[in-house]
């Protein structure tokens, strides 16, 4: 993590000191930060519509979605005119949503400022940037912290895939609802382009003998096990949203009895 | 016997595999991640559907030997790999059938030329109809395969079993392989023989 830069002056517009990351990572974390503090009734989306700027809930959401899904957020901290284009919008995929008729640097500055009064309680202080930026890399799940050192081709040395940055981004939403029943998952790469979760439970008593989750390649995830007694199954899925923890919670507790 | 392309490797050598990755080795052993996607069609007409890079340990000489090599194979890579580890099993353990209509085995497919040039290379094979990525087949082969694996560090090279000489052992014909009361007498007799032979 890079030190912020502090503004020149204290009545300026509050800097924001970027890190030194991809934009595309940046704004991944952003979204998905942005995503979970909506669906939690955390996070006060500001959008104008023509003439008006108004704070809407996860129920007014998808009504708005087409009107805005041609922006751009611009980043321009970011050197060298960043630019990134509002994906495909969808109500389970996490996202910082604006309008382009925003001032840019001000949409930054609230989103920003936003995270640090819920994060930090600090409204005005671009200081605690940086621990902020902290603070929303504890919310990445520790197992795929450096996982976009696997975004180029040949990783292994084997001619592996490069694992997407959406197949890291889905991967990121679906181990914040993985359940903690059978432990935490060996993490890894896999050289198909997606990415593997491993359980084999210690100690004979337990039912099972290993459970393989693939995340990926895009945006969908595939359970398969082998119980100890022989017996095999499997569970696919797609979507990450509260189903999908309940799902599997109901499989790792069914896998572990 | 001369092993020459695409022979079948002996039961008795061993097939292994560097692994460049650290999370490919975990407390319980080998990562299913290190065999997912691991296997690619053969690039030449073989009797096998898939395949996976690896070597014989008959024939790249001793542990530390292999351990060299390794790191060699890493550096010529070029983009910062480091052998983190070997995983490999008995060829006779990984001669299995996956039914209902795949197998598994290892061929001998030496690299003759090039900077990856490796005498004592071989594949891990699989046989049968090509398997999809995402299929169930996929998955029943990872679970398959998993298990038959075990891995070393490169300080623990030593722990490598060894294996048999393809150069130096014929392997017998089925028939003459199976114990008898004869074979054992006839085999005792030749021992002794052997013995007083060389007083």
């Amino acid at each position: 993590m890079t030190v912020a830069r502090r503004p020149k002056s204290d009545t300026a517009p509050p800097a924001i000191a970027m890190p030194d990351t991809s934009v595309d990572d940046f704004v991944a974390r952003a979204w998905y930060e942005a995503g979970t503090r909506l669906r939690s009734n955390e996070f006060r989306i500001l959008c104008r519509a023509p003439g008006s700027e108004t704070t809407i809930n996860p129920a007014d959401f998808l009504a708005l979605l087409h009107e805005f899904s041609s922006g751009i957020i611009h980043i321009p901290a970011f050197s060298k005119k960043a630019a990134m284009p509002i994906k495909p919008l969808h109500i389970d995929q996490p996202m910082l949503f604006m309008s382009a008729g925003m001032g840019k640097s001000h949409l930054v500055q609230q989103y920003v400022l936003e995270l640090m009064r819920s994060r930090l309680g600090a409204l005005t202080d671009p200081g605690p940037y940086v621990a902020l930026l902290d603070a929303v890399e504890e919310t990445v799940p520790e197992h795929l912290i450096g996982f976009e050192q696997y975004s180029a081709p040949n990783w292994d040395g084997f001619d592996a895939v490069a694992i997407a940055p959406q197949t890291l981004s889905y991967a990121r939403k679906l181990m914040r609802v993985l359940p903690s029943t059978l432990g935490e998952p060996d993490t890894a790469p896999a050289a198909d382009g997606s990415i593997a979760l491993q359980w084999v439970p210690e100690g004979r008593k337990h039912p099972l003998e290993k459970l393989f989750l693939d995340i990926g390649p895009g945006e969908e995830w595939r359970a398969y096990w082998t119980m100890k007694d022989g017996s095999r199954g499997r569970q696919p899925g797609t979507l990450v949203n509260d189903n999908t923890k309940i799902i599997l919670e109901q499989l790792f507790r069914k896998l572990s009895k | 016997m001369q092993l020459s392309d695409g022979d079948p490797a002996r039961h008795d050598d061993v097939w292994l595999r560097i692994i460049t990755n650290e999370r490919h080795i975990t407390k319980s052993g080998l990562h299913y991640a290190a065999l997912k996607g691991a296997f690619k069609p053969p690039k030449v007409n073989r009797p096998w559907s898939s395949e996976a890079s690896g070597r014989l340990r008959s024939l790249c000489g001793a542990p530390e030997e292999i351990a060299s090599q390794a790191t060699d194979y890493c550096n010529k890579l070029g983009g910062g790999q480091k052998f983190v580890g070997l995983m490999f099993a008995s060829v006779g353990v990984i001669n299995d059938q996956l039914p209902p209509d795949h197998s598994t085995s290892v061929h001998y497919t030496p690299i003759t030329q090039g900077k990856f040039e490796d005498a004592a290379h071989a594949d891990l094979t699989v046989a049968g109809p090509p398997i999809a990525a995402k299929s169930e087949q996929e998955e029943d082969l990872l679970q398959f395969l998993h298990g038959k694996f075990k891995i070393v560090h490169p300080y623990q090279m030593d722990f490598l079993p060894p294996a048999a000489q393809p150069t130096l052992v014929e392997p017998l014909p089925p028939e003459k392989a199976t114990p008898t009361l004869v074979g054992y007498l006839s085999g005792i007799v030749r021992m002794i023989g052997q013995f007083f032979s060389r007083r």
